[in-house]
């Protein structure tokens, strides 16, 4: 019966792609607010053994407007480990009348390379018909063929503004293959039929309306139908793993590793010179780590076995530069040379990024390496692409996730560090005062923690003079003023904090309309958007960051004038966050405290009204204005 | 020679030309003073060589040129001369030598070093002896780390292009990084440039060509740093060439005794140059030297032109199949397309119907251009192609329909200005159609799907176009003769219940503006645009009635309309009458600037306000009115405001009669705005009645 079912599939398919593209044959609910409607889409994964892989891709767009233009570029990537080949398409009218096809000499060929990496041998390749005529469709087809199964393909359906007719994900494996999947967003199970020797997994969806993105939605890759495979037993040029556990993909990557850890002579005279007379761990942990720091910078060059191998210590000891497996396994080597114990750790990186799916060993989702220093009571935890970040924080880049942490057995699932609101601290003091032309003069001081502290922190250390004018110049929110002074220090630790002061100068701050002076003490912490509130929530509300914020704010007036009207004490209390804003008047002083706590966590959609009302009364709140007369 | 001898003797020359007033000499002795000068620099000049660097280069923290400088150029050096080894024509060869001090590791990416190269079909650029070091101070000793050469990269661009590229080893604040690298080039008609300036401080800049009278050079100065007097002397060279004239039967072989030119420019403490608002392109502004081949001078022979004269570069131009050698020939395969567009007695809307038949249909794969990449049939059929490719392919089709139409060459703002005096092929980057119909003339641009017949984009008003025709004069762009007007106004009156204010909104924009709100609403939806209006607004606010007019004509300018309803509770109302038209803050931030204002654009911003004050409140407070005048009559701000028992009345308007502003008005410009800034932000009180 199955194998009746998979036949009547394989003709389906084949009529799909043979489609009528005429456009007036979509369905409107697929049209509507959207800006292209995928017509048909299949990759197929033919796995012939652990050595070799095919990827056949195919797919029909139909773009509805200039919007979605975007979608009709063909492109695709490969490297000396994947070939790309076998490159076709068509450019069909409204009618679905085919008016061109893709000629060889059109496709361009890029290299990948840019300001962010020194070299890779990743380059790829891309075509476009250049269409006008609104709507119109897109036919491509291509070929892959992947030296070893260690990276497979992973199937992510649903884009932008972007309806869907029917989208498939096919893979064929040998019979005794064994491949392991991970569905996201998808209840059924797959079809899985067996035929010739071989296995057919068969995942497909099937007029999806379009989705638009919300403001605080959860995670892309959480909320939309993927699946994600891995193969079992894998091979990449010539090593053999096994990504059966998250212990086995580690044995696999020690292997890869192995061996690469031997430090110059001049290196190990150094490390015993800097730590042989410590006692402390820690101390020590500090002190190699700034010697790292100091000593390497980041250069990313991905050459050799699909970017996953390291340079070794040597190559990092006398070129002084490396990537994150480079610089990371550069430090494990100083740490073992001091005795410690120090462990490789891979990593997805970047702001809010999802960790490690604990059930599902997989290498295609993670990015980054880090490395830790396990101790009897705590870990500490090192990037070491950084020259300036402190001992011990991952902070937004790196925190708060599961990552893959290699020791002698293997791998394991390990938390990163994780960061509290109180971790998160944003406590400004502001000692203004304004005279009768409404100038200000202001002595803003800051003290950051934590996450808070992270933007402040690389301005102090990456950005330029300009670049610091910049910043200033779009979070205080003036019309026309100059910095007089600008400090900042910073404090390392595993909470690393940052001091800012400021000295500035307002002229006109307080709008004066002949005798009155309008003050909006709330002088540089002000919410900056405003919450949509007219369309239904599709998606659960998530926020990712906790934090708080306290402002405390003194602002002298001129003694000749006085107050006529303070806004209203606010306080609002929400399972999201809290927050309170109350002006006082003594004598000719305004003072104005405000504090701000979000808290993280997922809600329900059916929330959203109350999150946006909360929003919105703090976006009011934050800027009430007090007059003076 | 003897150093005090050379003062005094320099004294009395300087004596001799200050009273002798004899021009003849005076140009005859700074022949002569410069002679004593060139030998005292030799004399003096401590000869810079590669991997010479001692303790003593360390020593300094911060350089006076720039205190916050992260990075210092301590030498920036390049030769040109001419070679040829008997296997070909003449190739150049550039050595280049760069110093550079790493004060902070903010700059450690001036470490990577990009090489570009040309490769072309037979020959190409051939890089060689490339040698780079770091170097540290370690305990006192000064350290060298090479660059190790498997650690350079080669990467393939594209078919023309491959950059060599690698990063200094072992780098560390403070450091010295030192490279130096040798291109031999076949394309021996184009010396390359040079840049006395960049984006960090050179203490000393120097470039030596050496060139065969044969290649007559003309040389283009450019900067805000003027370059000094260059420094000339003779020489010999000879030359084993290999000629393979055009065709493969006619090789000579020969050997040629040149008289050759050494020219020496050197430049000393230049500071950085970076870019600020409303600049067209720093191209225009950074000191540098380019070189234009302008003829071939045999010995005892007529030179031999390679630049040519504005007429000659025309006729060149309308002959080459790239450009308008299909323009006016009979291009049967147009005349399907022309039928259908031809309208009966009406030759101008045939050219608009032309016109946006080109726009409508044909893709803009590369937003400048002025060439066909291949030739016009191609482009025509492909129906996409460059700038070039789109007007070229208008153009011929307006020829075929009988217009008076011709090709005009420009150079973007972004591209830079081209020269007037020099026919310069590559300085133009862009080609529009100038068509002339009932004597009148409008100028045509079909490249960009959302500019309408007779209406350029800001980008193409830089100066000068070059009319490519017989006679190929200029057609002045420029953008001061651009205005961009734009007229809102407010009206607003008390609702019936006396509850609500309820008012209309109507803004005129200018054409550029209107551009963009089209170009934004490609992508936007119409009642997202409207919501990000209301969403400006900082109390609750009902919008209706919205509507843009004119947004899909793109010969008009478009209307932002709505209707708008508020309510006013507290017993004190602080309003700002401008309605989100206020400029929030000034465009001008730099405390100075060395380099001019150059707006795309005149503009003339006016905002009209007539309300009912509310019911139930009465005016407590009204701005003041004020006039404000810009350098007499360049600039003009007022802000007029006038209020009687149940009436508010406001005239705000902003007005440039210029678009470009010389660096000493920068100072008068920026506080201009600082006082519109600082008056549009106020507002009227309005008080309850008790």
């Amino acid at each position: 019966m199955k194998r009746i079912f998979f036949l009547l599939m394989i003709l389906f398919c084949k009529n799909c792609f043979c489609q009528n593209y005429n456009v007036a044959l979509i369905n409107d609910s697929l049209k509507e607010n959207a800006i292209a409607v995928t017509r048909f889409e299949e990759i197929k994964v033919i796995i012939k053994s652990p050595t070799k892989a095919i990827i056949k891709n195919k797919y029909a767009i139909t773009i509805l407007n200039e919007a979605g233009d975007k979608y009709a570029v063909y492109h695709n990537y490969y490297s000396k480990s994947e070939s790309l080949s076998s490159i076709s398409g068509q450019l069909y009218d409204a009618t679905g009348k085919e008016i061109k096809s893709v000629k060889k000499k059109d496709i361009g060929d890029i290299s990948l390379n840019n300001d962010g990496s020194l070299m890779t041998d990743t380059r790829y390749k891309y075509h476009n018909f250049y269409c006008t005529q609104y709507p119109y469709t897109v036919a491509y087809e291509d070929e892959q063929e992947v030296d070893g199964t260690f990276f497979l393909p992973s199937w992510h359906p649903i884009n932008l503004e972007c309806g869907i007719e029917v989208s498939s994900f096919i893979v064929e494996t040998p019979a005794d293959f064994l491949l392991k999947y991970k569905q996201i967003a998808y209840s059924k199970k797959p079809e899985i039929t067996t035929v010739d020797k071989k296995n057919i997994y068969y995942w497909q969806i099937k007029n999806v309306a379009p989705v638009v993105s919300e403001p605080y939605q959860p995670r892309w890759d959480e909320i939309n139908p993927a699946v994600y495979i891995a193969a079992a037993n894998f091979e990449i040029e010539n090593i053999k793993g096994e990504m059966t556990t998250w212990q086995s993909l580690g044995v696999f990557f020690n292997t890869l590793n192995s061996g690469r850890q031997e430090l110059p002579d001049n290196v190990k005279q150094d490390i015993h010179a800097l730590v042989d007379k410590i006692t402390d761990p820690k101390e020590k942990i500090k002190i190699l780590y700034e010697y790292l720091q100091k000593n390497t910078r980041y250069i990313s060059v991905q050459l050799g076995i699909g970017g996953i191998q390291t340079f070794d210590a040597k190559y990092v000891a006398t070129k002084k530069y490396g990537d994150c497996k480079a610089l990371s396994n550069y430090m494990v080597s100083i740490f073992k040379e001091a005795n410690l114990p120090a462990r490789y750790v891979i990593v997805k990186s970047g702001k809010n990024a999802r960790g490690m799916w604990e059930d599902f060993p997989c290498p295609s989702y993670f990015d980054h390496v880090i490395m830790c220093v396990p101790m009897q009571k705590d870990t500490t935890w090192l990037e070491c692409t950084s020259q300036t970040t402190s001992a011990g924080y991952m902070g937004s880049f790196t925190g708060n996730r599961k990552a893959l942490l290699m020791d002698e057995n293997g791998g394991h699932i390990v938390s990163t560090p994780y960061y509290k609101a109180s971790d998160n601290v944003q406590s400004r003091k502001v000692t203004a005062s304004i005279n009768e032309e409404g100038n200000l003069d202001a002595e803003v001081f800051t003290h950051y923690t934590g996450i808070q502290q992270e933007h402040v922190n690389s301005l102090l250390h990456n950005a330029t003079e300009d670049e610091k004018k910049k910043y200033l110049n779009d979070a205080i929110d003036l019309p026309t003023y100059s910095v007089e002074k600008i400090e900042y220090k910073e404090t390392k630790g595993i909470i690393p904090m940052m001091d800012e002061y400021l000295s500035i100068k307002a002229p006109s701050y307080a709008s004066s309309s002949g005798k009155r002076l309008f003050i909006a003490p709330n002088l540089f912490n002000r919410a900056r958007n405003k919450f949509p509130n007219d369309k239904a929530r599709k998606y659960d509300i998530q926020f990712f960051d906790t934090f708080i914020d306290l402002d405390t704010i003194n602002i002298k007036i001129p003694s000749n004038y006085s107050i006529e009207s303070i806004p209203k004490p606010i306080t609002l209390k929400s399972a999201f966050g809290n927050y309170s804003i109350s002006c006082t008047v003594k004598e000719n002083m305004v003072y104005l405290i405000r504090r701000n706590e979000r808290i993280e966590g997922r809600f329900p959609k059916s929330e959203y009204e109350t999150v946006a009302n909360y929003f919105n009364e703090i976006y009011k709140a934050d800027r009430s204005k007090n007059c003076i007369h | 020679m003897n150093f005090t001898l050379l003062l005094s003797s320099l004294l009395l020359m300087y004596i001799y030309i200050r009273f002798s007033n004899n021009y003849f000499m005076i140009a005859k002795l700074t022949f002569i003073c410069s002679l004593f000068l060139l030998s005292f620099c030799v004399n003096a000049q401590k000869k810079i060589k590669f991997g010479d660097i001692t303790t003593k280069d360390f020593e300094q923290k911060v350089y006076a040129i720039d205190s916050a400088a992260q990075a210092v150029f301590l030498y920036d050096a390049g030769t040109a001369k001419y070679e040829s080894d008997g296997s070909a024509w003449f190739n150049i060869v550039y050595t280049y030598h760069e110093r550079i001090r790493i004060l902070h590791k903010n700059a450690f990416d001036i470490a990577t070093i990009k090489i570009p190269l040309y490769k072309g079909e037979r020959t190409e650029d051939k890089l060689d002896k490339i040698e780079a070091a770091t170097y540290n101070v370690e305990n006192g000793q000064v350290v060298k780390t090479k660059l190790d050469r498997q650690s350079i990269f080669k990467d393939k661009v594209s078919k023309n292009r491959t950059i060599e590229k690698f990063t200094f080893p072992n780098l560390k604040e403070g450091c010295i990084i030192e490279y130096t690298y040798t291109i031999i080039s076949p394309r021996s008609y184009d010396l390359r440039t040079w840049y006395f300036q960049g984006k960090f401080p050179i203490l000393e800049s120097k470039y030596e060509v050496t060139i065969p009278t044969l290649f007559n050079h003309i040389f283009l100065k450019n900067g805000y740093y003027a370059l000094p007097e260059s420094k000339v002397t003779m020489g010999n060279q000879s030359f084993n060439i290999f000629q393979n004239r055009n065709s493969a039967e006619r090789t000579e072989s020969f050997v040629y005794n040149a008289t050759t030119i050494h020219t020496e420019w050197e430049l000393k403490n230049v500071p950085a140059i970076l870019e600020e608002k409303y600049t067209t392109t720093l191209e225009n502004y950074i000191s540098k030297i380019e070189f234009q081949l302008k003829s071939l001078n045999w010995e005892n022979q007529a030179p031999e032109p390679y630049m040519q004269t504005w007429g000659e570069l025309a006729k060149t131009l309308l002959k080459s199949n790239w450009f308008g050698a299909d323009l006016d020939n009979k291009n049967k395969w147009l005349e399907d397309d022309i039928d259908k567009l031809l309208v009966k007695n009406d030759s101008l809307e045939t050219a608009k119907k032309i016109f946006a038949f080109v726009k409508n249909n044909f893709a803009c794969t590369n937003n400048q251009g002025y060439q066909l990449e291949e030739n016009l049939k191609k482009s025509y059929q492909d129906k996409k192609g460059s700038v070039g490719d789109i007007n070229l392919v208008l153009l011929a089709m307006l020829k075929k329909a009988k217009f008076n139409a011709d090709p005009v060459l420009l150079s973007t703002r972004e591209n830079g200005m081209a020269y007037e005096i020099y026919p310069l092929i590559d300085r133009f980057n862009y080609v529009i159609a100038r068509v002339v119909i009932n004597s009148k003339v409008y100028l045509l641009d079909a490249s960009n799907k959302r500019m309408g017949f007779n209406f350029l984009p800001e980008e193409c008003y830089n100066g000068n176009g070059r009319i490519i025709s017989e006679n190929p004069y200029i057609v002045p762009l420029s953008a001061d003769s651009l205005k961009e007007k734009k007229s809102t106004s407010v009206f607003m009156v008390n609702s019936e219940d006396g509850k609500n204010i309820n008012g209309s909104y109507t803004s005129n924009l200018g054409y550029f503006e209107s551009f963009e709100i089209r170009d934004n609403l490609s992508r936007v939806s119409k009642d997202d645009f409207f919501k990000k209006i209301k969403s400006g607004y900082n109390y609750e606010i009902k919008i209706g009635n919205t509507s843009l007019d004119s947004l899909h004509d793109d010969e008009q300018k478009i209307a932002v309309k709505y209707d708008f309803s508020f309510a006013l509770e507290e017993d004190v109302v602080y309003f700002n009458p401008l309605f989100g038209e206020a400029y929030k803050t000034n465009p001008f931030t730099a405390a100075q600037r060395s380099y001019p204002v150059e707006m795309p654009f005149q503009t003339d911003e006016l905002i009209i306000v007539n309300m009912d004050i509310p019911k139930g409140y009465k005016v407590d407070e009204l701005p003041k009115s004020v006039r404000i005048s810009f350098n007499e009559n360049e600039g003009m701000f007022e802000y007029i405001i006038q209020a009687d028992a149940e009436v508010i009345q406001l005239r705000c308007r902003i007005v440039f009669n210029k678009a470009n502003f010389a660096p000493e008005d920068y100072e008068t410009l920026r506080s201009f705005y600082a006082q519109i800034v600082k008056k549009q932000a106020e507002q009227i009180v309005f008080k309850k009645i008790k």
